[in-house]
Protein backbone atom coordinates (compact mmCIF):
# COMPACT_ATOMS: atom_id res chain seq x y z
CA UNK A 1 0.00 0.00 0.00
CA UNK A 2 1.04 3.53 -1.07
CA UNK A 3 0.95 6.60 1.25
CA UNK A 4 -2.57 8.45 0.24
CA UNK A 5 -4.50 5.20 -0.84
CA UNK A 6 -8.07 5.09 1.51
CA UNK A 7 -7.68 2.93 4.45
CA UNK A 8 -10.45 3.91 6.33
CA UNK A 9 -13.66 4.76 4.70
CA UNK A 10 -16.96 5.35 6.37
CA UNK A 11 -20.24 5.64 4.17
CA UNK A 12 -23.83 7.26 5.05
CA UNK A 13 -23.12 5.51 8.71
CA UNK A 14 -25.83 5.91 10.89
CA UNK A 15 -26.13 5.23 14.65
CA UNK A 16 -29.49 6.04 16.74
CA UNK A 17 -30.05 5.77 20.57
CA UNK A 18 -33.29 5.26 20.78
CA UNK A 19 -35.09 8.57 19.51
CA UNK A 20 -31.85 10.14 19.25
CA UNK A 21 -29.81 10.53 15.90
CA UNK A 22 -26.31 10.28 17.26
CA UNK A 23 -24.49 9.88 13.57
CA UNK A 24 -26.60 11.04 10.83
CA UNK A 25 -24.79 9.43 7.25
CA UNK A 26 -21.32 10.14 7.91
CA UNK A 27 -18.66 9.80 5.18
CA UNK A 28 -15.56 9.76 6.54
CA UNK A 29 -12.26 8.69 5.00
CA UNK A 30 -8.71 7.89 6.24
CA UNK A 31 -5.91 7.30 4.02
CA UNK A 32 -2.73 5.49 4.30
CA UNK A 33 -0.13 7.14 6.55
CA UNK A 34 -2.42 10.24 7.06
CA UNK A 35 -2.99 11.71 10.38
CA UNK A 36 -6.53 13.17 10.40
CA UNK A 37 -7.98 15.47 13.34
CA UNK A 38 -11.55 15.19 14.40
CA UNK A 39 -13.13 17.75 16.26
CA UNK A 40 -16.47 18.62 17.73
CA UNK A 41 -18.41 20.34 20.48
CA UNK A 42 -18.90 17.51 23.51
CA UNK A 43 -21.70 15.04 22.39
CA UNK A 44 -21.10 15.49 19.09
CA UNK A 45 -20.86 12.29 18.49
CA UNK A 46 -16.87 11.69 17.89
CA UNK A 47 -16.57 8.94 20.40
CA UNK A 48 -19.54 7.49 18.98
CA UNK A 49 -17.86 7.03 15.85
CA UNK A 50 -14.86 5.07 17.51
CA UNK A 51 -17.04 2.75 19.19
CA UNK A 52 -18.79 2.14 15.60
CA UNK A 53 -15.96 1.72 14.24
CA UNK A 54 -14.36 -0.90 16.71
CA UNK A 55 -17.60 -2.51 16.66
CA UNK A 56 -18.33 -1.86 20.45
CA UNK A 57 -21.86 -0.31 18.91
CA UNK A 58 -23.36 -1.71 15.95
CA UNK A 59 -24.55 0.55 13.19
CA UNK A 60 -27.72 0.74 11.88
CA UNK A 61 -27.54 1.72 8.28
CA UNK A 62 -24.28 2.52 6.63
CA UNK A 63 -20.76 0.70 5.82
CA UNK A 64 -17.42 0.56 7.13
CA UNK A 65 -14.42 -0.25 5.20
CA UNK A 66 -10.84 -0.80 6.07
CA UNK A 67 -8.76 -1.68 3.31
CA UNK A 68 -11.42 -2.16 0.54
CA UNK A 69 -13.19 -4.96 3.22
CA UNK A 70 -16.34 -3.94 4.77
CA UNK A 71 -15.94 -4.43 8.44
CA UNK A 72 -19.38 -2.95 10.06
CA UNK A 73 -20.54 -6.31 12.02
CA UNK A 74 -16.95 -8.54 12.38
CA UNK A 75 -16.54 -8.66 16.06
CA UNK A 76 -14.46 -5.98 17.99
CA UNK A 77 -10.95 -8.74 18.73
CA UNK A 78 -11.49 -9.79 14.64
CA UNK A 79 -11.01 -5.47 14.05
CA UNK A 80 -8.29 -5.30 16.04
CA UNK A 81 -6.28 -8.78 14.34
CA UNK A 82 -6.69 -6.28 11.24
CA UNK A 83 -5.15 -4.00 12.04
CA UNK A 84 -7.44 -0.99 14.05
CA UNK A 85 -6.22 0.15 17.57
CA UNK A 86 -7.92 2.63 19.73
CA UNK A 87 -7.31 4.15 23.08
CA UNK A 88 -10.50 4.98 25.31
CA UNK A 89 -11.28 9.00 26.04
CA UNK A 90 -11.72 7.29 29.64
CA UNK A 91 -8.25 5.13 30.12
CA UNK A 92 -9.33 1.25 29.98
CA UNK A 93 -6.20 -0.04 30.79
CA UNK A 94 -6.05 -3.41 33.03
CA UNK A 95 -5.63 -1.59 36.02
CA UNK A 96 -4.67 -4.83 38.09
CA UNK A 97 -1.76 -5.87 36.05
CA UNK A 98 1.02 -4.44 35.63
CA UNK A 99 2.14 -2.24 33.01
CA UNK A 100 4.44 -5.07 31.05
CA UNK A 101 1.57 -7.41 31.46
CA UNK A 102 -0.93 -5.23 29.92
CA UNK A 103 1.53 -4.86 26.88
CA UNK A 104 1.83 -8.36 26.66
CA UNK A 105 -1.28 -9.13 26.45
CA UNK A 106 -2.14 -6.92 23.67
CA UNK A 107 1.07 -8.32 21.52
CA UNK A 108 -0.20 -11.27 22.42
CA UNK A 109 -3.77 -11.40 21.54
CA UNK A 110 -3.36 -8.72 18.75
CA UNK A 111 -2.84 -10.82 15.85
CA UNK A 112 -0.23 -12.76 14.47
CA UNK A 113 2.76 -10.66 13.13
CA UNK A 114 6.53 -11.50 12.29
CA UNK A 115 7.94 -10.14 15.39
CA UNK A 116 7.40 -12.71 18.16
CA UNK A 117 4.59 -10.56 21.40
CA UNK A 118 7.92 -10.22 23.43
CA UNK A 119 10.12 -8.06 21.27
CA UNK A 120 7.01 -6.51 20.34
CA UNK A 121 5.62 -5.55 24.16
CA UNK A 122 9.60 -4.29 24.75
CA UNK A 123 9.60 -2.10 21.46
CA UNK A 124 5.94 -0.66 22.56
CA UNK A 125 7.37 -0.11 25.55
CA UNK A 126 10.76 1.55 24.24
CA UNK A 127 8.63 3.66 22.00
CA UNK A 128 6.39 5.13 24.61
CA UNK A 129 9.74 5.52 27.03
CA UNK A 130 7.74 3.37 29.82
CA UNK A 131 9.87 0.45 30.17
CA UNK A 132 10.90 1.34 33.29
CA UNK A 133 7.86 1.51 35.02
CA UNK A 134 7.53 -2.02 33.44
CA UNK A 135 6.96 -3.72 36.98
CA UNK A 136 4.46 -1.18 38.18
CA UNK A 137 0.51 -1.64 38.27
CA UNK A 138 -1.62 -0.16 36.02
CA UNK A 139 -3.44 1.66 38.63
CA UNK A 140 -0.09 2.83 40.32
CA UNK A 141 0.52 4.96 37.05
CA UNK A 142 -0.16 8.49 36.68
CA UNK A 143 -2.74 9.44 34.19
CA UNK A 144 -0.30 10.79 31.59
CA UNK A 145 1.45 7.28 32.29
CA UNK A 146 -1.54 5.03 31.42
CA UNK A 147 -2.40 7.04 28.27
CA UNK A 148 1.56 6.22 27.28
CA UNK A 149 0.49 2.78 28.42
CA UNK A 150 -2.82 2.70 26.22
CA UNK A 151 -1.20 3.99 23.81
CA UNK A 152 1.83 1.15 24.07
CA UNK A 153 -0.85 -1.82 23.78
CA UNK A 154 -2.21 -0.52 20.96
CA UNK A 155 1.21 0.01 19.42
CA UNK A 156 1.74 -3.96 20.38
CA UNK A 157 -0.92 -5.05 17.79
CA UNK A 158 1.04 -3.16 14.96
CA UNK A 159 -1.78 -1.73 13.51
CA UNK A 160 -2.08 0.39 10.24
CA UNK A 161 -4.54 2.94 12.08
CA UNK A 162 -4.60 4.07 15.71
CA UNK A 163 -7.11 5.59 17.14
CA UNK A 164 -6.74 8.54 19.78
CA UNK A 165 -9.53 9.64 21.87
CA UNK A 166 -8.62 12.63 23.43
CA UNK A 167 -5.53 11.74 24.53
CA UNK A 168 -4.49 14.87 25.92
CA UNK A 169 -7.10 15.89 28.35
CA UNK A 170 -6.14 16.16 31.58
CA UNK A 171 -2.74 16.45 31.33
CA UNK A 172 -0.33 19.26 32.13
CA UNK A 173 1.54 21.48 29.41
CA UNK A 174 4.30 19.64 29.98
CA UNK A 175 3.07 15.86 29.60
CA UNK A 176 1.23 17.21 26.65
CA UNK A 177 4.59 17.98 24.73
CA UNK A 178 6.14 14.87 26.01
CA UNK A 179 3.08 13.01 24.59
CA UNK A 180 3.12 14.72 21.63
CA UNK A 181 7.44 13.83 21.45
CA UNK A 182 6.19 10.14 21.88
CA UNK A 183 3.57 10.27 19.25
CA UNK A 184 5.48 12.03 16.38
CA UNK A 185 8.53 10.12 17.25
CA UNK A 186 6.59 6.72 17.22
CA UNK A 187 4.84 7.93 14.01
CA UNK A 188 8.08 8.67 12.07
CA UNK A 189 9.39 5.05 12.83
CA UNK A 190 6.39 2.67 12.46
CA UNK A 191 4.49 4.71 9.33
CA UNK A 192 0.69 4.29 10.62
CA UNK A 193 -2.61 6.65 9.90
CA UNK A 194 -3.73 8.06 13.16
CA UNK A 195 -7.63 9.17 13.57
CA UNK A 196 -7.05 11.76 16.38
CA UNK A 197 -10.07 13.27 18.75
CA UNK A 198 -9.13 16.21 20.69
CA UNK A 199 -10.91 18.97 22.52
CA UNK A 200 -7.87 21.00 22.10
CA UNK A 201 -8.20 22.16 18.97
CA UNK A 202 -5.65 24.64 18.62
CA UNK A 203 -3.21 21.31 19.43
CA UNK A 204 -4.78 18.95 16.85
CA UNK A 205 -4.45 21.93 14.10
CA UNK A 206 -0.82 21.75 14.76
CA UNK A 207 -0.33 18.51 13.91
CA UNK A 208 -2.94 16.89 11.63
CA UNK A 209 -2.75 16.83 7.61
CA UNK A 210 -6.71 16.81 7.09
CA UNK A 211 -9.54 17.63 10.06
CA UNK A 212 -13.09 16.90 10.00
CA UNK A 213 -15.47 18.57 12.36
CA UNK A 214 -18.84 16.59 13.88
CA UNK A 215 -21.72 18.80 14.77
CA UNK A 216 -24.64 17.03 16.15
CA UNK A 217 -23.34 13.58 14.87
CA UNK A 218 -22.94 15.14 10.98
CA UNK A 219 -20.13 16.16 9.36
CA UNK A 220 -19.87 19.91 8.77
CA UNK A 221 -16.19 20.44 7.58
CA UNK A 222 -13.24 18.45 6.55
CA UNK A 223 -10.24 19.99 4.89
CA UNK A 224 -6.95 20.99 5.94
CA UNK A 225 -6.54 22.77 9.34
CA UNK A 226 -5.90 26.02 8.22
CA UNK A 227 -9.04 26.05 6.25
CA UNK A 228 -11.33 24.71 9.08
CA UNK A 229 -9.61 27.11 11.33
CA UNK A 230 -11.64 29.70 9.20
CA UNK A 231 -14.84 27.95 8.87
CA UNK A 232 -17.57 30.02 9.78
CA UNK A 233 -20.12 26.69 10.69
CA UNK A 234 -17.16 25.40 12.77
CA UNK A 235 -16.95 28.52 14.18
CA UNK A 236 -20.27 28.80 14.73
CA UNK A 237 -20.26 25.05 16.36
CA UNK A 238 -17.96 26.13 18.80
CA UNK A 239 -18.84 29.29 20.21
CA UNK A 240 -22.79 29.02 19.21
CA UNK A 241 -23.76 31.76 17.44
CA UNK A 242 -23.46 32.64 13.91
CA UNK A 243 -20.29 34.59 13.49
CA UNK A 244 -20.24 38.34 12.62
CA UNK B 1 20.83 -25.19 42.79
CA UNK B 2 22.55 -21.82 41.22
CA UNK B 3 20.80 -21.84 38.27
CA UNK B 4 17.24 -22.57 40.68
CA UNK B 5 18.30 -19.80 43.10
CA UNK B 6 18.98 -17.29 39.79
CA UNK B 7 15.33 -18.06 38.48
CA UNK B 8 13.27 -18.54 41.66
CA UNK B 9 15.69 -15.72 43.90
CA UNK B 10 15.65 -16.29 47.70
CA UNK B 11 11.50 -15.78 48.26
CA UNK B 12 11.13 -18.15 45.68
CA UNK B 13 13.37 -20.57 46.95
CA UNK B 14 12.09 -20.16 50.27
CA UNK B 15 8.61 -20.74 48.86
CA UNK B 16 9.72 -24.33 47.02
CA UNK B 17 11.15 -25.67 50.12
CA UNK B 18 7.96 -25.02 52.33
CA UNK B 19 5.72 -26.60 49.60
CA UNK B 20 8.22 -29.50 49.14
CA UNK B 21 8.08 -29.70 52.37
CA UNK B 22 4.69 -29.36 52.92
CA UNK B 23 3.79 -31.93 50.04
CA UNK B 24 6.12 -34.58 51.27
CA UNK B 25 4.42 -34.47 55.24
CA UNK B 26 0.78 -35.06 53.18
CA UNK B 27 2.02 -37.23 51.18
CA UNK B 28 3.41 -39.59 53.60
CA UNK B 29 0.85 -38.88 56.31
CA UNK B 30 -0.74 -42.23 56.38
CA UNK B 31 2.65 -43.90 57.10
CA UNK B 32 2.81 -41.94 60.76
CA UNK B 33 -1.24 -41.13 61.34
CA UNK B 34 -3.86 -44.18 61.09
CA UNK B 35 -6.16 -41.79 58.81
CA UNK B 36 -8.73 -44.48 59.39
CA UNK B 37 -8.97 -43.84 63.30
CA UNK B 38 -7.91 -40.35 63.29
CA UNK B 39 -10.99 -37.81 62.00
CA UNK B 40 -7.31 -35.81 60.69
CA UNK B 41 -7.83 -38.45 57.58
CA UNK B 42 -11.56 -37.37 56.86
CA UNK B 43 -10.62 -33.63 57.71
CA UNK B 44 -7.66 -33.79 54.60
CA UNK B 45 -9.80 -35.85 52.35
CA UNK B 46 -12.86 -33.18 52.53
CA UNK B 47 -10.34 -30.57 52.75
CA UNK B 48 -8.78 -31.94 49.45
CA UNK B 49 -12.54 -32.61 47.62
CA UNK B 50 -13.14 -28.58 48.91
CA UNK B 51 -10.15 -27.36 47.81
CA UNK B 52 -10.28 -29.09 44.01
CA UNK B 53 -13.81 -27.53 43.86
CA UNK B 54 -12.61 -24.23 45.28
CA UNK B 55 -9.54 -23.58 42.60
CA UNK B 56 -12.43 -24.48 39.70
CA UNK B 57 -14.13 -21.60 41.35
CA UNK B 58 -11.39 -19.48 41.34
CA UNK B 59 -10.20 -19.82 37.88
CA UNK B 60 -13.40 -18.61 36.53
CA UNK B 61 -14.42 -16.01 39.11
CA UNK B 62 -11.36 -15.12 40.70
CA UNK B 63 -9.04 -15.27 37.37
CA UNK B 64 -11.41 -14.58 34.72
CA UNK B 65 -14.29 -12.25 36.56
CA UNK B 66 -17.48 -14.25 36.07
CA UNK B 67 -19.42 -15.14 39.21
CA UNK B 68 -20.93 -18.70 38.17
CA UNK B 69 -23.15 -19.85 40.72
CA UNK B 70 -23.52 -23.42 39.05
CA UNK B 71 -21.07 -25.04 40.65
CA UNK B 72 -22.89 -28.10 42.28
CA UNK B 73 -24.71 -28.91 39.58
CA UNK B 74 -21.24 -29.74 37.93
CA UNK B 75 -19.92 -31.60 40.84
CA UNK B 76 -23.27 -33.52 40.74
CA UNK B 77 -23.05 -34.48 37.41
CA UNK B 78 -19.30 -35.48 38.03
CA UNK B 79 -20.45 -37.87 40.35
CA UNK B 80 -23.56 -39.52 38.91
CA UNK B 81 -21.49 -39.72 35.79
CA UNK B 82 -19.19 -41.77 37.54
CA UNK B 83 -21.48 -43.67 38.87
CA UNK B 84 -23.66 -44.29 36.26
CA UNK B 85 -20.60 -45.56 33.83
CA UNK B 86 -19.43 -47.83 36.54
CA UNK B 87 -22.76 -49.03 36.80
CA UNK B 88 -23.40 -49.56 33.40
CA UNK B 89 -19.64 -51.47 33.30
CA UNK B 90 -17.88 -48.49 31.16
CA UNK B 91 -14.07 -48.07 32.68
CA UNK B 92 -11.44 -50.19 33.71
CA UNK B 93 -12.00 -51.19 37.00
CA UNK B 94 -14.54 -48.68 38.24
CA UNK B 95 -13.19 -47.94 41.64
CA UNK B 96 -11.01 -44.82 41.39
CA UNK B 97 -10.76 -45.66 37.77
CA UNK B 98 -8.82 -42.83 36.32
CA UNK B 99 -10.70 -43.10 32.43
CA UNK B 100 -13.81 -43.13 34.70
CA UNK B 101 -12.71 -39.74 36.69
CA UNK B 102 -11.79 -37.63 33.10
CA UNK B 103 -14.86 -38.64 32.03
CA UNK B 104 -16.53 -37.24 35.18
CA UNK B 105 -15.04 -34.47 34.54
CA UNK B 106 -15.64 -34.05 30.92
CA UNK B 107 -18.94 -34.80 31.19
CA UNK B 108 -19.89 -31.23 33.08
CA UNK B 109 -17.07 -29.70 30.84
CA UNK B 110 -19.23 -30.01 28.15
CA UNK B 111 -22.58 -29.22 29.47
CA UNK B 112 -20.50 -25.71 31.11
CA UNK B 113 -19.44 -25.39 27.57
CA UNK B 114 -23.01 -25.61 26.45
CA UNK B 115 -24.15 -23.48 28.96
CA UNK B 116 -21.76 -21.06 28.32
CA UNK B 117 -22.17 -19.99 24.88
CA UNK B 118 -25.46 -19.36 25.69
CA UNK B 119 -25.34 -17.48 29.20
CA UNK B 120 -21.84 -16.06 28.86
CA UNK B 121 -22.53 -14.33 25.25
CA UNK B 122 -25.64 -12.48 26.65
CA UNK B 123 -25.74 -11.61 30.68
CA UNK B 124 -23.00 -10.11 32.49
CA UNK B 125 -22.55 -9.55 36.41
CA UNK B 126 -25.63 -10.34 38.17
CA UNK B 127 -27.65 -12.17 35.93
CA UNK B 128 -24.92 -14.48 34.66
CA UNK B 129 -24.93 -15.36 38.72
CA UNK B 130 -28.70 -15.87 38.82
CA UNK B 131 -28.81 -17.70 35.27
CA UNK B 132 -26.01 -20.09 36.18
CA UNK B 133 -27.75 -20.68 39.45
CA UNK B 134 -31.26 -20.99 37.94
CA UNK B 135 -29.54 -23.82 35.62
CA UNK B 136 -27.98 -25.80 38.19
CA UNK B 137 -31.49 -25.51 40.12
CA UNK B 138 -33.28 -27.24 36.87
CA UNK B 139 -30.02 -29.87 36.70
CA UNK B 140 -30.88 -30.71 40.16
CA UNK B 141 -34.92 -31.21 39.20
CA UNK B 142 -34.20 -32.77 36.46
CA UNK B 143 -32.00 -35.64 38.50
CA UNK B 144 -34.89 -35.66 41.28
CA UNK B 145 -37.44 -36.12 38.63
CA UNK B 146 -35.20 -38.36 36.35
CA UNK B 147 -37.23 -41.66 37.14
CA UNK B 148 -35.13 -45.23 36.43
CA UNK B 149 -32.83 -43.31 34.82
CA UNK B 150 -30.87 -41.39 37.56
CA UNK B 151 -32.75 -43.05 40.88
CA UNK B 152 -35.04 -40.21 41.32
CA UNK B 153 -34.57 -38.78 44.44
CA UNK B 154 -33.42 -41.99 46.30
CA UNK B 155 -30.73 -41.72 43.99
CA UNK B 156 -28.21 -45.27 42.79
CA UNK B 157 -26.24 -47.07 45.16
CA UNK B 158 -22.80 -48.60 43.93
CA UNK B 159 -20.41 -51.69 45.47
CA UNK B 160 -19.78 -50.65 48.84
CA UNK B 161 -17.66 -53.66 49.64
CA UNK B 162 -15.17 -51.72 47.47
CA UNK B 163 -14.18 -49.82 50.44
CA UNK B 164 -10.99 -51.02 52.57
CA UNK B 165 -9.68 -48.06 54.25
CA UNK B 166 -9.71 -44.40 53.75
CA UNK B 167 -5.70 -44.74 52.74
CA UNK B 168 -6.78 -44.34 49.13
CA UNK B 169 -9.07 -41.86 49.39
CA UNK B 170 -6.77 -39.64 51.01
CA UNK B 171 -4.04 -39.82 48.60
CA UNK B 172 -6.37 -39.58 45.55
CA UNK B 173 -7.74 -36.47 46.62
CA UNK B 174 -4.34 -35.16 47.43
CA UNK B 175 -3.28 -35.70 44.42
CA UNK B 176 -6.05 -34.48 42.58
CA UNK B 177 -6.20 -31.21 44.91
CA UNK B 178 -2.42 -30.45 43.92
CA UNK B 179 -2.74 -31.27 40.26
CA UNK B 180 -5.94 -29.22 40.63
CA UNK B 181 -3.88 -26.42 41.94
CA UNK B 182 -0.81 -26.85 39.93
CA UNK B 183 -2.69 -26.61 36.96
CA UNK B 184 -4.49 -23.35 37.55
CA UNK B 185 -1.32 -21.92 38.58
CA UNK B 186 0.30 -22.62 35.40
CA UNK B 187 -2.98 -21.41 33.23
CA UNK B 188 -3.12 -18.47 35.22
CA UNK B 189 0.91 -17.82 34.47
CA UNK B 190 0.69 -18.35 30.76
CA UNK B 191 -0.86 -16.07 28.14
CA UNK B 192 -4.01 -17.74 28.38
CA UNK B 193 -3.74 -16.27 32.39
CA UNK B 194 -3.41 -13.26 30.58
CA UNK B 195 -6.49 -13.34 28.63
CA UNK B 196 -8.25 -14.06 31.44
CA UNK B 197 -6.95 -11.19 33.71
CA UNK B 198 -8.05 -8.63 30.59
CA UNK B 199 -11.27 -9.95 30.32
CA UNK B 200 -11.94 -9.86 35.05
CA UNK B 201 -10.44 -6.06 34.49
CA UNK B 202 -12.22 -4.55 31.39
CA UNK B 203 -13.90 -6.79 29.15
CA UNK B 204 -14.59 -4.51 26.05
CA UNK B 205 -11.17 -3.06 26.18
CA UNK B 206 -10.13 -6.87 26.20
CA UNK B 207 -11.78 -7.56 23.06
CA UNK B 208 -10.73 -4.37 21.45
CA UNK B 209 -7.45 -5.75 22.44
CA UNK B 210 -8.06 -8.80 20.16
CA UNK B 211 -9.09 -11.53 22.82
CA UNK B 212 -11.91 -13.49 21.69
CA UNK B 213 -13.78 -12.89 24.99
CA UNK B 214 -16.63 -15.41 24.45
CA UNK B 215 -13.86 -18.27 23.64
CA UNK B 216 -11.62 -17.37 27.33
CA UNK B 217 -14.55 -16.85 29.58
CA UNK B 218 -16.45 -20.48 27.52
CA UNK B 219 -13.28 -22.61 28.41
CA UNK B 220 -12.40 -20.77 31.56
CA UNK B 221 -15.94 -22.23 32.50
CA UNK B 222 -15.47 -25.63 31.06
CA UNK B 223 -12.36 -26.06 32.99
CA UNK B 224 -14.06 -24.86 36.19
CA UNK B 225 -16.92 -27.64 35.62
CA UNK B 226 -14.26 -30.11 35.00
CA UNK B 227 -12.33 -29.97 38.64
CA UNK B 228 -16.01 -29.43 40.27
CA UNK B 229 -16.74 -33.34 37.92
CA UNK B 230 -13.40 -34.62 38.80
CA UNK B 231 -14.11 -33.93 42.93
CA UNK B 232 -17.70 -35.14 42.50
CA UNK B 233 -16.46 -38.18 41.15
CA UNK B 234 -13.79 -38.73 43.91
CA UNK B 235 -16.88 -37.55 46.94
CA UNK B 236 -19.52 -40.41 44.87
CA UNK B 237 -16.68 -43.04 45.43
CA UNK B 238 -16.63 -41.89 49.09
CA UNK B 239 -20.58 -42.09 49.54
CA UNK B 240 -21.23 -45.27 47.60
CA UNK B 241 -25.22 -44.30 48.06
CA UNK B 242 -25.77 -41.22 45.36
CA UNK B 243 -28.91 -38.95 46.11
CA UNK B 244 -29.48 -35.57 44.54
CA UNK B 245 -29.96 -33.93 48.29
CA UNK B 246 -26.30 -34.76 48.47
CA UNK B 247 -24.39 -34.76 45.39
CA UNK B 248 -26.50 -31.11 44.25
CA UNK B 249 -26.37 -30.10 47.92
CA UNK B 250 -25.88 -26.20 47.96
CA UNK B 251 -22.77 -26.23 50.19
CA UNK B 252 -20.60 -27.39 47.20
CA UNK B 253 -21.44 -24.62 45.73
CA UNK B 254 -21.21 -22.12 48.74
CA UNK B 255 -18.00 -23.89 50.79
CA UNK B 256 -15.58 -23.56 47.83
CA UNK B 257 -16.86 -20.08 46.99
CA UNK B 258 -16.31 -19.30 51.05
CA UNK B 259 -12.85 -20.72 50.84
CA UNK B 260 -11.49 -18.69 47.64
CA UNK B 261 -13.26 -15.49 49.22
CA UNK B 262 -11.65 -15.90 52.68
CA UNK B 263 -8.26 -16.91 51.62
CA UNK B 264 -7.85 -14.09 48.92
CA UNK B 265 -9.72 -14.74 45.75
CA UNK B 266 -7.68 -14.42 42.15
CA UNK B 267 -4.58 -15.56 44.57
CA UNK B 268 -3.32 -19.60 44.20
CA UNK B 269 -2.62 -19.79 47.83
CA UNK B 270 -5.92 -18.15 48.52
CA UNK B 271 -8.22 -21.20 48.08
CA UNK B 272 -5.48 -23.68 50.13
CA UNK B 273 -5.74 -21.73 53.15
CA UNK B 274 -9.00 -20.88 53.01
CA UNK B 275 -10.56 -24.82 52.51
CA UNK B 276 -7.84 -25.52 55.64
CA UNK B 277 -9.66 -23.23 57.60
CA UNK B 278 -12.92 -23.34 56.68
CA UNK B 279 -13.69 -27.29 56.46
CA UNK B 280 -11.75 -27.15 60.15
CA UNK B 281 -14.79 -24.57 61.10
CA UNK B 282 -17.30 -26.72 59.40
CA UNK B 283 -16.06 -29.72 61.85
CA UNK B 284 -16.31 -28.07 64.89
CA UNK B 285 -19.11 -26.08 63.78
CA UNK B 286 -21.33 -29.25 63.03
CA UNK B 287 -20.23 -30.13 66.79
CA UNK B 288 -21.23 -27.42 68.74
CA UNK B 289 -23.44 -26.21 66.45
CA UNK B 290 -25.13 -29.48 64.89
CA UNK B 291 -27.62 -28.24 62.72
CA UNK B 292 -27.40 -24.58 62.96
CA UNK B 293 -23.61 -24.47 61.58
CA UNK B 294 -24.63 -23.00 58.06
CA UNK B 295 -26.31 -19.63 59.85
CA UNK B 296 -22.79 -20.02 61.64
CA UNK B 297 -20.78 -20.17 57.79
CA UNK B 298 -23.46 -17.83 56.02
CA UNK B 299 -22.47 -15.22 59.05
CA UNK B 300 -18.79 -16.30 58.18
CA UNK B 301 -19.09 -15.28 54.57
CA UNK B 302 -20.69 -12.00 55.40
CA UNK B 303 -17.83 -10.96 57.83
CA UNK B 304 -15.01 -11.87 55.00
CA UNK B 305 -16.59 -9.89 52.24
CA UNK B 306 -17.27 -6.65 54.38
CA UNK B 307 -14.11 -6.52 56.32
CA UNK B 308 -11.36 -8.02 54.04
CA UNK B 309 -12.47 -8.12 50.35
CA UNK B 310 -9.18 -9.68 49.90
CA UNK B 311 -9.40 -11.91 52.32
CA UNK B 312 -6.45 -13.50 54.17
CA UNK B 313 -3.66 -13.08 50.92
CA UNK B 314 -4.74 -9.60 50.36
CA UNK B 315 -3.98 -8.46 54.16
CA UNK B 316 -0.59 -10.51 53.19
CA UNK B 317 -0.17 -8.35 50.45
CA UNK B 318 -1.29 -5.45 52.69
CA UNK B 319 1.28 -5.97 55.30
CA UNK B 320 4.62 -4.33 53.21
CA UNK B 321 2.61 -2.09 51.91
CA UNK B 322 1.53 -0.57 55.04
CA UNK B 323 5.18 -1.21 56.00
CA UNK B 324 6.41 1.33 53.35
CA UNK B 325 3.73 3.42 54.05
CA UNK B 326 5.24 4.66 57.21
CA UNK B 327 8.87 4.95 56.08
CA UNK B 328 6.81 7.02 52.95
CA UNK B 329 7.72 5.03 49.65
CA UNK B 330 4.72 4.40 47.04
CA UNK B 331 4.05 0.66 47.09
CA UNK B 332 4.01 -1.10 43.62
CA UNK B 333 2.53 -4.35 44.12
CA UNK B 334 -0.88 -6.01 44.74
CA UNK B 335 -2.05 -9.87 44.45
CA UNK B 336 -2.63 -10.89 40.94
N1 LIG C 1 -24.39 3.90 24.86
C1 LIG C 1 -25.11 5.03 24.68
N2 LIG C 1 -26.42 5.05 24.96
C2 LIG C 1 -27.15 6.16 24.80
N3 LIG C 1 -26.66 7.32 24.36
C3 LIG C 1 -25.35 7.37 24.06
C4 LIG C 1 -24.50 6.24 24.22
N4 LIG C 1 -23.25 6.58 23.84
C5 LIG C 1 -23.31 7.86 23.48
N5 LIG C 1 -24.57 8.35 23.60
C6 LIG C 1 -24.99 9.71 23.27
O1 LIG C 1 -24.51 10.01 22.00
C7 LIG C 1 -24.12 11.36 21.93
C8 LIG C 1 -22.70 11.43 21.42
O2 LIG C 1 -21.84 10.90 22.42
P1 LIG C 1 -20.28 10.79 22.21
O3 LIG C 1 -19.71 10.19 23.44
O4 LIG C 1 -20.02 10.10 20.93
O5 LIG C 1 -19.85 12.31 22.11
P2 LIG C 1 -18.41 12.93 21.98
O6 LIG C 1 -18.40 13.74 20.74
O7 LIG C 1 -17.39 11.91 22.14
O8 LIG C 1 -18.41 13.93 23.24
P3 LIG C 1 -17.22 14.34 24.23
O9 LIG C 1 -16.47 15.41 23.55
O10 LIG C 1 -17.95 14.83 25.42
O11 LIG C 1 -16.44 13.11 24.49
C9 LIG C 1 -24.32 11.96 23.31
O12 LIG C 1 -25.55 12.64 23.30
C10 LIG C 1 -24.39 10.75 24.19
O13 LIG C 1 -25.21 10.99 25.30
MG1 LIG D 1 -15.94 11.47 23.50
Amino acid sequence: MAAGDPLLVLDKVNKRFGGLRVIVDLDFQVNEEEIVGMIGPNGAGKTTVFNLITSIYKLDSGSIKFRGREIAGLPPHKICHLGIARTYQLVRAFLKMSVHDNVMTAAVYGGAHELSSKERTLSALELVQLESKRDVIAAHLTLSDRRLLEIAMGLASMPSLILLDEPMAGLTATEIDNLFTVIRATKEERKFSILWIEHKVDAVLDFCDRVGVLDYGAKIADACPDEVACDPKVIEAYLGEPPT
Amino acid sequence: MKALYRRLGHKGLISLGIIVAALAALGTLPFWLDVDASYTGYYLFITCVYLTVAQGWNLIAGYTGQISLGTHAFFGLGAYTMAGLWLNGIGLYFFFDVTLMVVAGIAPAIVASIIGLLLLSRLKGDYLSFGTLGLAQIVYVLFVKGGKITGGANGIYLDASYFSSMRVYYWVALLVAVLATLAVWLLTRSSFGLALKAIREDDISAASHGVNVLKYKVLAFAMSAFLAGLAGSIYGYYLFHLEPASVFNMNWLFYPILMVVLGGTGTIIGPVIGSLICSALFAYGDIYFGGYHPIFSGFLIILVMRFMPGGIMGLVSKAPALWRKKEGAVATTTPE
